[in-house]
């Protein structure tokens, strides 16, 4: 706190974001390898699935033609390290499916993710912020108690079921939105609804008691013997101080987001990096598979690197004992 | 329940009964059926709802070869009329005159991946594609013949080994390059072209020894052994036409754009969300099999990629799309109720039928195999699993593949018993027979994910044997895994359905030793008469050896086939003319909208 300089702040912060970007590559290394191991481990061979799915027509000269085609007459460890390599320029090869680079492929499906994602967060964010200010703030039990069972409910609704819900009632009964290939703000509202609700729960949970917790600080009762209103305690004391854990725990949610991204995704049917792992699981897309692994590995890792560093902005604490390590 | 959904405008076909092109039970719109501006009457509906339907198997079918005919397709009508609530279709509404313009919204299941059929083999591709490339020829969906498209004629030697085009001349790509006989070469040259990674389009051309250009307008395609086949294949879009001039960037560009002489060309394609396609106008060439000559109807298609069973249905619905392709049996039902329009077409090829192991004892007896097909209670499958709108199987191929005959076996515990307890086979305590101490059990690998509930079917049939004692392990594995399994034979029960328009099918799925993988069915008899089919193109007989082969596989219980795989189209009212190719995938040439 006071007894670092503020100069001293920057250098440690970044110092700490150099060693943690270090592990990052590390951690990286070992995602795009387990993706590559898994996609190996995946019953069936490739070539054999792809020509199997249109016929029997296979014959053995067409098989190691196409084998050849795909890089994938060559032995694994052979494999394995032309795989590395080119991952490291940034180059995951190109489709089996469309001979398209799988950079491309990915680079046209992230951002429709990234805004589901996003919108999703946010969503849950203030959904889940709002249950948690709300049950606070009431006087009515039986809100109170509707407020804690909530959460539950958001958190253990199955994302097709939720989805199917939504679809039914705000696309098929009352009109207001498209099911189907929606753009813009009126397309992403139901799928980022569908999937804001697990992080909702979670944030209006943990929120809601931390909030609790709040009420016996000596700075909550310093701002009501000050004469603060209820709702200002809540808004501008004891949120901002109860945040923090919410924040890291935003944060890990975004893997499960990408998971609820496969179901909504398609249930919606907009494009993305769900529907795009799902078919290339489906074809034995090789590139593809490892690709997107590699770019959800390090996604994952981005994130939790910015929330540490969020958070030494919003605790300082965080830089004290960040010196001791 | 062979539906033929050609009806439509101006058609030169002669429409026959079997043409019940619409079927949903409960059409609300009643004497505005499909448009027919030419001077051909005949409102399918009508038709189809009229004609006396003998139930399927029942009736002696006349074919030739390449060929279903009338009664074949009588059957059609069958299930269609089954469920009817008796609302009669008044008047032909032959008056409707096809209007030109509009978008035709269609939510379809799959996105193709890769547009282009030369690559890919899915029925996406086929679906997106049909419009936007012609063929050297075309098949009539409703017979199964032949007919000329961009070769106006041809000709074969004896041995099915050498094709001569004589292509028509006037037809362009979109592109403005003329449809010549070297623009076919380089089609052929580059489907085989081990670059353009084909999928299934260059098993189409095995032992293909090349095509010379012999005039502008001739072109001889050569093959190193008989391949019949070829003549069919060469009807599918997986053969298609496209602009060599587009094939310069390469394999990766045409999956997301293809050039070709069709009545639409690609306009936009987002993959995992929607591909448009755009009418072409200056478009002269369209087969006879077509309803109408010149441009295309529609302005626009728009097909939406929509994975989703709910989805898909109630986006149609609550009118968000126009069409819906492949909806559930369920959805089918309930659609027709809501007053949609259900489209029913039979796809051609292997209905989805049981295979046995017949290289792995005890299966090799094949008193056991027939009782497993008596046992397989086929009507119960259909009815409890898919409401009677995909019909049960009558042979190992389906009533609309050229070829097709009748050969069924009775469903009859008591027959399956028979056989059982006559090769020794005696029921243990827990109702599971055995003989030497060894179970009478099979195991049955299937692919998981199923679609069209075939996991539910694998348990219904698995009680419907263990009521015979026979006990069956179900096994679901992943496709990949399947395929691997069956490339070794190290599988000892199976399940297969496939599309092709062309009894040759037969040979390629079931026989075909191709990548030293064991052939699914073993028989000698069997390989005789379908070598026989492929080395010829003589269609008398091409017409005894399938017959002889289909007789032969449900003697031998070599298949036991269950139900044959439909596709259900369901339409809003406006959507006219909504018919099928010969493959059994909705086209668009033909479809228009009445607003």
């Amino acid at each position: 706190m006071s007894w670092i300089r503020r100069g001293d702040r920057g250098g440690i912060r970044s110092t700490m974001v150099r060693r943690r970007l270090f592990s990052a590559v590390t951690v990286l290394i070992g995602v795009v390898t387990v993706a590559f191991a898994v996609v190996h481990l995946i019953p069936g061979d490739p070539v054999q699935t792809m020509l199997g799915a249109g016929g029997a027509f296979v014959d053995p000269a067409q098989e190691a033609a196409l084998r050849h085609e795909l890089r994938l007459d060559g032995p694994l460890h052979e494999q394995y390290f032309a795989f590395l390599a080119s991952a490291a320029q940034g180059d995951f090869g190109t489709s089996f499916q469309t001979g398209e680079p799988v950079t491309q492929m990915i680079a046209e499906a992230a951002p429709a993710s990234l805004s589901l994602a996003g919108a999703a967060l946010l969503l849950g964010a203030l959904i889940g912020t709002g249950i948690a200010v709300l049950s606070r703030l009431t006087n009515s039990r039986l809100l109170a108690s509707a407020l804690a069972v909530l959460p539950v409910l958001a958190m253990s609704l199955p994302a097709y079921w939720v989805a199917a819900l939504l679809l039914q009632f705000f696309s098929f009964r009352l009109g207001l939105v498209p099911a189907l290939g929606g753009t813009g703000i009126r397309g992403l509202v139901l799928p980022a609804l569908t999937m804001s609700l697990p992080t909702a729960g979670v944030v209006a949970q943990v929120l809601a008691s931390g909030l609790r917790a709040a009420e016996r600080e000596s700075y909550v009762l310093m701002a009501r013997a000050k004469g603060a209103t209820r709702s200002r305690v809540v808004l501008r004391h004891m949120l901002r101080n109860t945040a923090l854990p919410v924040i890291t725990l935003t944060g890990t949610t975004v893997g499960s987001l990408l998971g609820a991204a496969v179901v909504t995704e398609t249930i919606f049917g907009r494009p993305g990096l769900g529907r795009l792992i799902i078919s290339a699981l489906n074809a034995h897309d090789y590139p593809v598979i490892q690709g997107v692994a590699a770019v959800l590995g390090a996604t994952m890792i981005l994130i939790s690197l910015l929330v540490d560093v969020l958070f030494t902005y919003l605790d300082p604490r965080v830089i004290s004992t960040a010196v001791w390590r | 329940m062979a539906q033929d959904l050609t009806g439509g405008p101006g058609r030169r076909a002669t429409p026959h009964p079997g043409r019940a092109a619409r079927s949903s039970p409960h059409r609300h719109r009643s004497g505005a059926a499909d448009p027919s501006h030419g001077t051909e009457s005949g409102d399918p509906l009508t038709s189809g709802r009229k004609a006396t339907a003998s139930g399927p198997g029942s009736s002696e079918r006349k074919m030739t070869p390449m060929r279903i005919r009338t009664l074949v397709l009588v059957t059609a009508a069958t299930a269609i009329l089954t469920g009817c609530t008796g609302k009669s279709e008044s008047g032909g509404g032959d008056g409707a005159t096809p209007r030109a313009g509009g978008t035709l919204t269609f939510a379809t299941d799959t996105d193709p991946g890769c547009l282009d059929p030369h690559q890919s083999p899915a029925a996406a591709a086929l679906l997106t594609g049909r419009g936007v490339v012609d063929s050297l020829v075309a098949q009539d969906p409703r017979t199964g013949d032949v007919v000329p498209w961009l070769a106006e004629s041809w000709k074969t030697d004896e041995r099915a080994t050498t094709y001569t085009f004589t292509l028509r001349g006037d037809a362009t790509f979109s592109d403005g390059a003329p449809v010549d006989g070297a623009a076919v070469k380089a089609n052929l040259d580059r489907i085989v072209a081990p670059a353009t990674k084909s999928l299934l389009a260059a098993g189409f051309l095995a032992g293909y020894a090349g095509t010379t250009v012999t005039a502008d307008r001739t072109v001889e395609v050569r093959f190193s052994q008989p391949n019949a086949g070829f003549l069919q294949a060469a009807t599918t879009a997986f053969l298609g036409i496209q602009s060599p001039g587009s094939f310069a960037a390469g394999p990766a560009a045409t999956c997301r754009k293809i050039v070709g002489s069709g009545p639409f060309t690609v306009s936009d394609y987002v993959p995992q969300q929607r591909v448009t396609l755009a009418r072409r106008t200056g478009y002269r060439w369209a087969p006879r099999t077509a309803a109408h000559q010149g441009d295309a109807f529609l302005e626009k298609v728009v097909l939406t990629i929509a994975p989703d069973n709910g989805v898909r249905s109630g986006s149609l619905r609550s009118r968000q799309v126009d069409a819906a392709g492949n909806v559930t049996p369920r959805d089918a039902v309930a659609l027709g109720e809501a007053g949609f329009d259900v489209h029913r077409r039979e796809q051609a090829g292997i209905a989805y039928s049981l295979f046995i192991n017949g290289a792995k004892a005890p299966w090799t007896d094949a008193a056991l195999r027939q009782a497993v097909a008596h046992a397989v209670d086929r009507a119960q499958v259909v009815k409890t699993l898919y409401q009677d709108q995909y019909a049960r199987a009558t042979s190992v191929l389906t009533p609309t593949t050229p070829g097709y005959r009748a050969s069924e076996t009775t469903t009859s515990a008591a027959e399956a018993k028979r056989l059982l307890d006559a090769a020794g086979w005696r029921a243990g305590s827990d109702g599971i027979r055995a003989k030497d101490g060894q179970r009478l059990t099979l195991r049955w690998t299937y692919v998981s994910p199923a679609r069209e509930q075939r996991d539910l079917l694998a348990q219904l049939v698995q009680q419907q044997l263990r009521a015979v004692g026979v006990e069956v392990l179900l096994d679901p594995a992943p496709a990949g895994d399947v395929i691997r399994r069956q490339t070794t034979g190290d599988w000892q029960m199976g399940d297969i359905s496939f599309l092709r328009a062309d009894a040759d099918v037969l040979r390629t799925v079931l026989q075909s030793s191709a990548g030293g993988r064991p052939p699914i069915v073993n028989d000698p008899t069997l390989a005789a008469a379908l070598a026989e089919g492929a080395g010829t193109l003589d269609p008398e007989v091409r017409k005894t050896s399938y017959a002889q082969a289909q007789q032969r596989i449900a003697e031998q219980a070599l298949a036991i086939p269950v139900y044959n795989p439909t596709y259900l189209l369901a339409t809003g009212d406006q959507v006219r003319a909504a018919t099928f190719d010969a493959q059994g995938l909705p086209q668009f040439y033909d479809t228009w909208l009445d607003h």
